[in-house]
């Protein structure tokens, strides 16, 4: 039996909002596979992981498990069922920029072809791990889609299972730690044990009894030697912010501008790790739990879904028209975003769909009530900051703080005036991104020329030293030839 | 609302609509007190603020409805109609209404862009152009005049025998040469029911118990009816070792406008500070302003200048009052940023 | 008269006195309180973008900062568009000017492409290029670094056989922006469509 310990955080979010979290609705009704799709959609360069290049053409078969896009990143999306390469096209995306671009599709043929790697044997060593981990194309499941491996140095001391899932409707995780928690926690302890890590923490919100119960027998039944230190938070959003979490567990907060694997942390989602250690039997992801939620479908729940189904198939497995939906939320109501074309296929990163009606309130001015300010879990004046970006004044907002807004649109939800502040930070940050680019790429720029005058300075004085070392050899020459005529004359 | 909600509310409107709720009960007891000239100064003043407001949106193009049905200049009609003597007359009123909603808000472009409150600068305005009228149509709360008499000084003929000294302009004029024993004996605080000033104590009341309702409701925070009253609370007792020279601290914390301000006027989230800490030091400026022009200036009462000096202070409150962002060592201090 | 000599006189005396003391603390001030360096130019520097082209007349972007801090016309570098022009007005203190340069142009953001099947290999590109963005030796294939060009066509000119073009900047496979949020009509001047749910 694991070690472990349950306590309750005595840490609160200063800021944060306690949204109606809808979490039954979803619940109620277990999980299940849903049958394979026609058609897997598997976008080049919105996969995860960074541009990508397809590694299969028109025509080539595919088994389960056939790497088929390999990102600059190095990570390896693979075909998530076995058949056929259809074609390879523009198509939507279940992607915030809603524009199309380059997909492979593939038809599955319902065969049960494989094409695994070969399972790992304990003792392995960090660098194995990685590079299993880039083969297996593990990236961040919870949303993010930042590739793992980048986040494992040998300066890493804790790992945090990010069991929070603190946006309202989600339950993917929820159900993943209740029906798969021995893969997570066989995932966790193989990662602390190759990275040398002691501790493991657990932040999980306290309306989540029934996973907590489980991950107890779990741990029980467990023969690791890893310590769990199992954290109850209150539920609040977004206490699942990696940022947030580590102060609420740790207590340690993540100094501005840099990342929490610099401070030795890693916070990973949990179906991150139950996908490493099927990935360390040889099982790259091919599959993952997807929460069906929202008023609007017949008969919300949570399925298992092949990576590439298209957003129709899945609505209808709730037993609704997707034809009767006129568009759905991928993600949650705070951080998600709208997709109206439901051909598109999910990625790695798709938790969620939501189905609601959100009614546009109309925008009036901002009062400055500081009802954002009071909500921000950042400690932020989102009503400075909006008041500098509408202005143009991008300088303004990012002294106010800009760099370090998480976009969890607690904001959103508190404005009076229902201001989208959410929006305009999350394009202010995008903006302050390009600046930042544009001024190291002009930096280098000019560190170039500086380098290339020196360079032709230096060319032009060793020029003339030689002119002149020549001169004098000419010179001296000279001198001696003369007075060998003197003195013969 | 026998339940307290965990939010302030969630439209602007309903914000409006809280703080009108909250000055009823202020309405109420002044209209016992000081005749019915307080009814007829509120509907002038919701009248001309909604045809200002009206006025200056076609003038700028801008669709009327949606900024009328927000409340906003309802509410500042209403502040200014209970700031007003309540004698006074209709083009008073109007006057002052009128300036404040577009020279106070819609010059600057609306809800939300004003730098100083409208309410206040309609009121500075108003008293320092038209001074008698101001200071002399006060009524007395021990005879207040009936429906007739108030609709006589509504319409310009104001009546002697209702009208009076305020309490704090009689610590001004005459009470400077009497000692506190003796202006104790004065008819105001000799008939006090509850132990301050007649009739004054009561609105006092009334809009304490308003204020706590709006803070029990989180449409303000505590920090700016602290702030203020707290301020004028400790200078008042500290100069109050010598009685006979002083004005009492319970006349400061009753009479005027203290107790109104500190939870309607200082509380207009537009141009005050923004911070919670910056609400505290905006509320203690308006205090000490308003303490050194009560008892060194010429004013009787001095809440709208100190307010108004203290709403071009907001900006720099603001910029040294922020909250320490997670993750840095200290909060961020000065506007910065060059555009 | 003596007393009104004497008020007069004690005033501009005394004045006097005051603006003595006065200049002589900010002497004082200038000297204990001196930064080193001109870091004007410096600041001046960071705002240019560094394309090296010399559009604006002078040798690099340093030298035009140079010339801005002793008074020259802030308005003449194209590549840096009316961003940069506003950005130098502003930390100047002075009003911004309208780009002296065509505006449609000064917009884009290119680079040089090299015509391979072109290029002759004379490597006179490579020796104009600024920012040593061209690789290549003579004889051999020459070939622009995107990533490290600046957009500032020095090279076409130079070019024997025209093999040079200056085409748009490619952006990377996944870039993507996010959707600029609407304006309402009273955050700003002018804008009268007002949004309504």
């Amino acid at each position: 039996m694991a070690e472990y310990q349950i306590r309750r955080c005595d840490r609160h979010l200063t800021g944060g909002i306690h949204p109606e979290t809808h979490k039954q609705l979803s619940t109620a009704e277990p999980c299940v596979f849903v049958e394979t799709p026609t058609r897997l959609m598997f976008p080049i360069h919105f996969s995860g992981g960074g541009p990508g290049e397809a590694l299969v053409r028109v025509g080539d078969p595919v088994a389960k498990g056939t790497p088929i896009i390999r990102c600059q990143s190095g990570i390896v999306h693979v075909a998530s069922r076995a058949g056929t390469v259809l074609e390879v096209t523009d198509h939507a995306m279940a992607h915030p920029s809603s524009e199309r671009s380059a997909c492979i599709v593939i038809e599955p043929d319902g065969l049960d072809r494989q094409d695994y790697l070969s399972p790992m044997n304990w003792p392995f060593d960090a660098e194995t791990l990685r590079e299993r981990a880039i083969e297996a194309g593990i990236l961040g499941l919870g949303g993010a889609g930042f590739p793992s491996f980048k986040k494992w140095s040998n300066r890493t001391q804790t790992l945090i299972i990010n069991a929070a899932e603190c946006e309202p409707y989600l339950t993917a995780d929820d159900t993943l730690i209740r029906i798969d928690t021995h893969s997570m926690i066989r995932g966790a302890c193989l990662l602390s044990r190759t990275l040398d890590i002691q501790t493991i923490v657990i932040g999980i919100e306290d309306n989540k009894p029934e996973a907590l119960q489980a991950i107890e027998c779990a741990l029980k039944e467990s023969r690791s030697d890893c310590f769990f230190d199992i954290v109850l938070l209150d539920t609040k959003y977004p206490s699942g912010s990696a940022r947030q979490l580590v102060w609420l567990t740790l207590g340690i907060e993540v100094p501005t501008g840099s990342r929490s694997v610099e401070a030795g942390v890693i916070v990973h989602n949990p179906g991150t790790l139950a996908a490493l250690s099927r990935a360390i039997d040889g099982k790259p992801i091919t599959d993952r739990i997807v929460t069906l939620t929202g008023e609007f479908f017949t008969r919300p729940k949570n399925v298992i879904a092949p990576i590439g189904t298209p957003i129709s198939h899945l609505i209808a497995a709730t037993d609704t028209n997707p034809q009767s939906l006129h568009s759905v939320i991928i993600g949650g109501p705070m951080m998600g975003y709208r997709v109206t074309d439901f051909s598109a296929g999910i990625t790695k990163t798709t938790n969620c769909l939501l189905a609601r009606e959100v009614e546009v309130q109309p925008e009036s001015p901002c009062i400055r009530c500081g009802a954002c300010a009071t909500a921000c879990p950042v400690r932020l004046q989102p009503q400075q900051m909006v008041a500098a970006l509408k202005g143009d004044a991008l300088d303004r907002a990012i002294h106010e703080g800009l760099g370090d807004c998480i976009e969890c649109a607690a904001c959103n939800a508190v404005c009076p005036s229902h201001i989208p502040l959410a929006e305009w930070f999350r394009r202010g940050r995008f903006e302050m991104k390009e600046r930042a680019r544009e001024h190291q790429q002009a930096s280098d720029a000019r560190d170039r020329f500086e380098a290339r005058n020196t360079r032709l300075e230096r060319l032009a004085q060793e020029q003339e030293a030689k002119r002149a070392a020549r001169k004098a050899k000419s010179a001296d020459a000279l001198n001696k030839a003369r007075k060998a005529r003197e003195e013969i004359s | 609302m026998i339940h307290r909600p965990a939010y302030p509310p969630r439209e602007t409107r309903l914000v409006m609509r809280s703080v009108l709720i909250a000055l009823l009960p202020g309405i109420v007891v002044v209209s016992i007190f000081f005749g019915a000239g307080v009814l007829l100064n509120l509907a002038t003043a919701i009248v001309t603020a909604l045809l200002s407001e009206a006025l200056c949106l076609k003038l700028r193009h801008r669709s009327i409805q949606p900024s009328l049905s927000d409340w906003s200049v309802v509410l500042t009609g209403v502040l200014i109609a209970l700031s007003l003597p309540q004698a006074a007359p209709w083009w008073l009123t109007i006057a002052t209404t009128a300036s404040a909603v577009i020279l106070g808000k819609h010059l600057y472009g609306g809800l939300g862009q004003n730098p100083v409150n409208p309410a206040m600068l309609g009121y500075a305005l108003i008293l320092i152009s038209a001074p008698v009228a101001m200071t002399t149509l006060w009524i007395n709360p021990l005879n207040p005049p009936d429906v007739e008499a108030a609709w006589m000084a509504f319409i310009g003929n104001p009546s002697d025998a209702y009208t009076g000294a305020t309490t704090l302009e009689l610590y001004q004029s005459e009470f400077s040469a009497l000692t506190a024993l003796e202006a104790k004996q004065h008819p105001l605080f000799a008939n006090a029911q509850l132990g301050f000033i007649y009739g004054y104590e009561w609105v006092a009341l009334a809009y304490l118990i308003g204020g706590l309702w709006l803070l029990y409701q989180r449409v303000i925070s505590w920090h700016t009816p602290v702030g203020l009253l707290a301020t004028l609370l400790v200078i008042s007792a500290f100069f109050s070792v010598d009685p006979d020279t002083a004005t009492p601290v319970w006349v400061h914390l009753t009479a005027g406008a203290g107790i109104f301000a500190a939870f309607f006027i200082l509380t207009d989230p537009v141009s005050g500070a923004t911070s919670p800490r910056g609400r505290l030091w905006f509320a203690i400026g308006v205090g000490v302003l308003t303490y050194i022009i009560r008892t060194y200036g010429q004013y009787p009462d001095a809440i709208a200048f100190s307010v108004l000096m203290m709403n071009f202070a907001a900006p720099m409150i603001d910029h040294y009052t922020r909250p320490r962002i997670m993750g840095r060592e200290a909060s961020i201090k000065g506007p910065g940023g060059q555009s | 008269m003596i007393d009104v000599l004497v008020t007069v006189g004690s005033g501009v005396i005394g004045l006097t006195v005051i603006g003595f003391a006065g200049g002589a603390l900010l002497q004082y001030a200038s000297k204990a309180f001196k930064v080193e360096g001109n870091p004007l130019v410096e600041s001046i520097d960071e705002l240019l973008p560094q394309t090296q082209c010399g559009q604006c007349g002078h040798p690099g972007c340093k030298p035009y900062a140079e010339a801005i801090a002793h008074g020259e016309s802030i308005n003449r570098c194209p590549p840096g568009g009316q961003t940069t022009v506003d950005r130098i007005a502003s930390l100047l203190g002075v009003e911004s000017l309208p780009l002296d340069a065509d505006t449609a142009a000064a917009d884009q953001d290119l680079v040089a492409l090299i015509i391979e099947e072109e290029c002759i290999g004379c490597t006179k590109c490579i020796q104009a290029c600024p920012v040593d963005a061209i690789v290549g030796a003579a004889k051999l294939m020459h070939t622009v670094i995107v990533d490290d060009c600046t957009g500032c066509d020095l090279c076409i000119d130079p070019c024997p056989v025209d093999c040079i073009d200056m085409v748009e900047r490619p952006k990377a496979p996944d870039y993507w922006t996010p959707v600029h949020p609407k304006v309402i009509s009273t955050d700003r001047f002018g804008q009268i469509e007002m949004q309504h749910g």
